[in-house]
């Protein structure tokens, strides 16, 4: 056990493990802080409106975010006859027609307020629209989606099949009110920007940070010669057990210390705290040609929980699979290309074999491939990573692959020649 | 000499060759080969082929006749395309008999809507051609107002090129574009093989611990400047190699040596500079940047390398690096260069700060190795 901190100790305070920290955490800030810049306000906004009216979009919330709207017209209404002898009927079209230079005549408090108001009345606009939209979407609008945009024609009736529970999924959505929750929207790529951004640039730079630690870790005495000593003991010998021990345990600290600290600016700038309970398969969130459509019914938090809890284990597959390989190839530098390139050569894999072939889809069934969409997730999601278990499958096998090679490492290390 | 040859022989030793190659293979499959394979990408195809000909028919410059000379063949092609719609049973039935009538439909009207976009996949995209007439059409007629610029030595520079009239030459944007996106990633593969190759230089040195005997020696002293040299010369070749090998593919898979004689600042590129560079001088200049920026890193990685004390902190430095120069730098150093919307002397001002650090460091690494403490 005292082993196991020794080594965890040389890993975490080493200076240049606190550098790559506090470098990946400053990427991240940096994004957030450009975010926040271009619409932190309207984030709050809708935050408020949620809190205010409740995140469920049904007659309830539409009553109450209309008496809401009517009186801020009136109060905008007291301030235009006053000032400007003219009176406003919708918001948003008076937002929209106005000039530069119309714009420049409105007291401040007065423009905001009307501002509040447009936002307000293309809320209500678009929640009058939602059930229309979702009674056009069905599984095939999603089949037909994806065989045209990757070029599937010869290979229609296999997607097609594989899709095969997403209607009654879509039904389900739709009976549960999930589309009808309240989010941000489409158009500030919330969604996006947390995990398509923030947590992709976290997972490459923790799986960079996990793969140098890992093998320096356990190639430390051979680097340092070491080795003749350290290993002609039946105690060294086992000491790659307490190696593997101290990089999961540094592997998941990390994380928990990247993440955290990240999550914590992220939800200082966007305030969450009154969409927590809103479905990730809202209208609200329809980022790009195809909604957002979770196997699943899952809030904004549960998500964010499922998000963190699986990068908790993809860094642990890292972790073996950089394990397995440093105690294969003992020079450090060796080990980090060979992952490089197995990383680079498992991503355009979806890109080399054939589609006619019977793998051709399974070949989204990788850790990296993974790392790349964390924003699809759980979700209905494009042809090399179509089943609803897509995740499961992936983190189990990968990680009981990872396990399984580490163990063999190990004894295959302890009757070593070195 | 000698040492110098053994230090050359030792950057390419095979396992770091056998590293460097699937690496490479990669990062073109992944980031490169896209720009070849989608060159003219989609629709951009009878853009470039009416681009071509006009090139071929009027030179790299057109004047006025050229450009009434192509109105000309529009309008006939344009007539060419009404009989096809006055002939076209599904457009006879909407009653609609103009190429005019069909493309001005409002997406409202579905039925036209659809035929315009059914006709672009007949005819051999007769269609298609027109349209990309219509949009150089469009842009015969641009003048310096219509550029947003924040400067007014900006300003000063466009209104400069419509003076001069270099903006007549013939240089479509998606072939700028597309050289563009080649030559920064072609600068990232460049980047990457450096370190690959020699970042482990003078860290092998140290990893076995030959340090203390090599600094008693006179030449041991020297070994510093002299792996630095081999390092520079490799690093050349290296460059000369890639570069070589970009140029041949750039040639023969997106041949667009018609243009190079264009001047960069045409009115199909969108975009002005501040010289009045001919694309294919442009080329040559990113490629003599690509040198520039190899060198400077090469005089990093060296100097990383032989800090260095573990494998950790060779690669915990180099990886971020380089990861924060491809993030932040490959756009300034190698899409911006001579670009209007930077100040004038931005291009040579980045990399004359570049080298003056890079020797200025080597320099005094030099001088320093000399009288260092090893103990």
């Amino acid at each position: 056990m005292r082993l196991v901190g020794y080594e965890i100790r040389k890993l975490l305070t080493s200076p240049l493990t606190s550098i790559l920290v506090i470098l990946t955490i400053a990427l991240n800030v940096f994004v957030i802080v450009a975010e926040a810049d271009r619409h932190g306000e309207a984030i709050a906004f809708v935050n408020n409106v949620g809190t205010e009216h409740g995140h469920p979009l049904d007659d309830a919330f539409v009553a109450s975010f209309r008496d809401a709207y009517a009186q801020q017209i009136q109060e905008l209404n007291v301030y235009t006859r006053a000032r400007f002898d003219a009176s406003v009927d919708s918001a948003l079209d008076y937002w929209s027609e106005m000039t530069f230079d119309e714009q420049q005549a409105w007291k401040e408090s007065a423009f905001d307020m009307l501002h509040k108001a447009a936002q307000m009345e293309s809320i209500l606009l678009q929640v009058d629209d939602i059930d229309a939209i979702y009674q056009e979407l069905d599984q095939d609008v999603f089949v037909e989606s994806y065989i045209s945009q990757f070029g599937l024609d010869e290979q229609a009736e296999r997607v097609r099949s594989m899709y095969a529970g997403l209607d009654q999924r879509l039904h389900t959505v739709v009976a549960d009110g999930e589309h009808k929750t309240l989010f941000f929207g489409g158009e500030y790529g919330m969604h996006s920007t947390l995990y398509r951004t923030l947590l992709r640039n976290t997972l490459i730079a923790l799986s960079i940070m996990m793969t140098l630690l890992t093998t320096f870790s356990v190639n430390y005495e051979f680097e340092r010669r070491t080795e003749q000593h350290t290993y002609a003991t039946k105690r060294g010998r086992l000491l790659l057990r307490d190696k593997w021990a101290a990089v999961m345990i540094s592997s998941t600290t990390l994380s928990a210390l990247v993440l955290g600290v990240t999550l914590m600016a992220f939800f200082s700038a966007f305030p969450y705290s009154g969409v927590w309970e809103a479905a990730v398969s809202s209208y609200f969130n329809w980022e790009y040609d195809l909604p957002y459509i979770s196997w699943w019914p899952l809030s904004v938090g549960e998500f964010l929980i499922l998000a963190i809890a699986v990068t908790f284990v993809l860094q642990l597959i890292v972790a073996h699979l950089a394990f397995v390989l440093s105690v294969f190839i003992r020079n450090s530098y060796v080990v980090f290309f060979v992952m490089l390139i197995a990383a680079g050569a498992l991503l355009i894999l979806p890109g080399v074999v054939p589609v006619e072939s019977v793998f051709t889809f399974f070949t989204g069934y990788t850790p990296f491939s993974m790392m790349m969409d964390p924003h699809y997730w759980f979700m209905v999601s494009h042809p090399w990573a179509a089943s609803a278990y897509y995740e499961v499958i992936t983190l189990t096998a990968w990680l009981l692959l990872g396990i399984g090679l580490a163990i063999l490492a190990m004894r295959r290390f302890r009757k070593q020649a070195i | 000499m000698r040492v110098f040859l053994h230090e050359l022989r030792k950057i390419f030793n095979w396992r770091v060759v056998a590293l460097l190659l699937p690496i490479g293979f990669l990062f073109y499959m992944m980031f490169i080969e896209f720009h070849f394979t989608h060159f003219p990408n989609g629709s951009q195809v009878y853009d470039y082929a009416i681009q071509q000909e006009m090139v071929e028919r009027y030179g790299n410059e057109m004047n006025a006749a050229d450009r009434a000379d192509f109105k000309e063949r529009h309008a006939e092609r344009l007539a060419e395309a009404d009989a096809y719609i006055a002939n076209h049973p599904d457009a006879q039935a909407l009653g609609v008999s103009t190429y005019e009538e069909v493309w001005s439909a409002e997406p409202e009207n579905e039925g036209v809507w659809d035929l315009s976009s059914q006709l672009l996949d007949e005819a051999d995209g007769l269609f298609w051609y027109v349209q990309a007439e219509r949009s150089i059409i469009g842009q015969f007629d641009l003048h310096p107002g219509l550029y947003e610029t924040t400067t007014t030595a900006q300003q000063a520079r466009i209104e400069e090129v419509f003076v001069e009239g270099t903006h007549h030459s013939i240089l479509p944007f998606h072939v700028r574009y597309n050289y563009d996106r080649l030559i920064s990633n072609m600068a990232m593969l460049v980047v990457i093989s450096l370190v690959v190759v020699l970042g482990p230089l003078y860290f092998r040195d140290t990893t076995s611990n030959v340090l203390a005997i090599q600094y008693t020696t006179r030449l041991g002293r020297r070994l510093f400047a002299r792996k630095l040299v081999a390092s520079l010369v490799a690093a050349t070749g290296m460059i000369t190699l890639l570069m070589a090998g970009f140029l041949c593919a750039y040639v023969f898979l997106n041949d667009t040596t018609m243009f190079w004689e264009s001047t960069m600042n045409s009115f199909l590129n969108g975009m002005f500079y501040w010289l009045d560079l001919r694309f294919g001088w442009y080329i040559a200049v990113t490629f003599g940047l690509i040198y520039v920026l190899g060198l400077v890193v090469t005089v990093g990685i060296a100097v990383v390398s032989r800090f260095a004390q573990s494998y950790f902190s060779l690669l915990g430095i180099l990886v971020p690096a380089v990861i924060l120069l491809f993030v932040f730098g490959i756009e300034p150093l190698m899409q911006e260069v001579f670009k209007v919307y930077r100040v004038a002397y931005f291009t040579p001002l980045l990399y004359s700060v570049l080298v003056v650090i890079a020797c200025a460091v080597a320099i005094f690494r030099i001088k320093r190795e000399q009288t260092l403490d090893i103990v």
